[in-house]
């Protein structure tokens, strides 16, 4: 891949990456890190192949990698000093929506799951590929995070009449 | 798509997705191959001198071991050659005990490859 492709990709891509990352880890300065750091994999793995949809799946299943190292490493240095009390940031400024609150409250895996799904509009069979879980999983995995959603939006009075 | 719920899920997350959080524009593409071709290079870099530094750390413990085995081995003709040395010998004019030659070789040996390794380190560093 040269510059001017990767160019053309990036453009194509980054800006849904960017919006996944930053539904997952809700802070919009390690969503820009963890960009940065996937396209950074990304080359680094020397992409050679001619399907876009394939290279699109990389750069999710490595940002997905990525996140979930960010919150196992966060989860490491709360547990050494508890400089940082939570997992995820709900400040009434970073968090503008009370869709952005109730998303937060799901666990990464159901937020990514909930995101390929229904954003990305990935297949189960393209979901388990990113989260490195079977295809069968991923059924019942996604079943069980839209009715947690479901459940939350109830609780706020936002489900379906 | 059958599910009411799964519907409205979907409808949700879809509004929730057009809610663009970005305060900034993204990092520029040309910025991030340039980073991408530095690391990579730091990256061959350190490839590439990992056997230098291999050969550096042996260099190392060759060394220390070489200067642990002589000394523990001749010890007692060294201890008596240094004694030699001391003020009371030079003052009472008693004659200097000697090394063998190929102790005092190995010693001469061992303390030129020891300041030429330690040279090395600190012009490295620098």
């Amino acid at each position: 891949m040269n510059e001017a492709q990767f160019e053309a990709f990036y453009r194509s891509t980054a800006g849904s990456v960017w919006a996944y990352i930053y539904r997952m880890t809700g802070d919009p300065s390690t969503a820009d890190d963890l960009l940065q750091k996937t396209f950074f994999r990304f080359l680094r793995s020397n992409p050679a192949i001619a399907n876009e949809d394939h290279l699109r799946r990389y750069v999710y299943k490595t940002a997905t990698n990525l996140v979930f190292d960010h919150f196992r490493e966060s989860k490491r240095q709360r547990t050494i000093s508890e400089t940082t009390p939570r997992e995820f940031r709900t400040d009434q400024n970073e968090l503008r929506h009370d869709m952005a609150r109730v998303f937060a409250e799901l666990k990464p895996q159901e937020r990514a799951l909930l995101w390929l799904a229904h954003v990305e509009g990935s297949s189960h069979a393209e979901i388990g590929e990113t989260l490195n879980v079977k295809e069968k999983s991923v059924k019942v995995m996604l079943f069980r995070a839209r009715k947690k959603l479901g459940d939350l939006l109830s609780k706020r009075g936002l489900a379906p009449s | 798509m059958n599910d009411p719920l799964e519907r409205h899920l979907d409808t949700w997350m879809k509004q929730f997705a057009a809610t663009d959080e970005r305060e900034h524009i993204l990092p520029d593409p040309s910025v991030i191959w340039l980073k991408a071709r530095v690391l990579q290079s730091a990256k061959a870099m350190e490839r590439a001198s990992l056997p230098i530094t291999t050969a550096q750390i042996g260099a190392y413990i060759a060394v220390a071991a070489c200067w642990a085995l002589l000394l523990t081995s001749k010890w007692s003709a060294i201890q008596a050659w240094l004694d030699t040395f001391s003020p009371s010998h030079l003052f009472t004019g008693q004659q200097a005990a000697s090394l063998s030659m190929p102790v005092l070789l190995t010693c001469v040996a061992l303390g030129s490859v020891t300041v030429m390794i330690a040279m090395h380190a600190i012009f490295a560093e620098e």
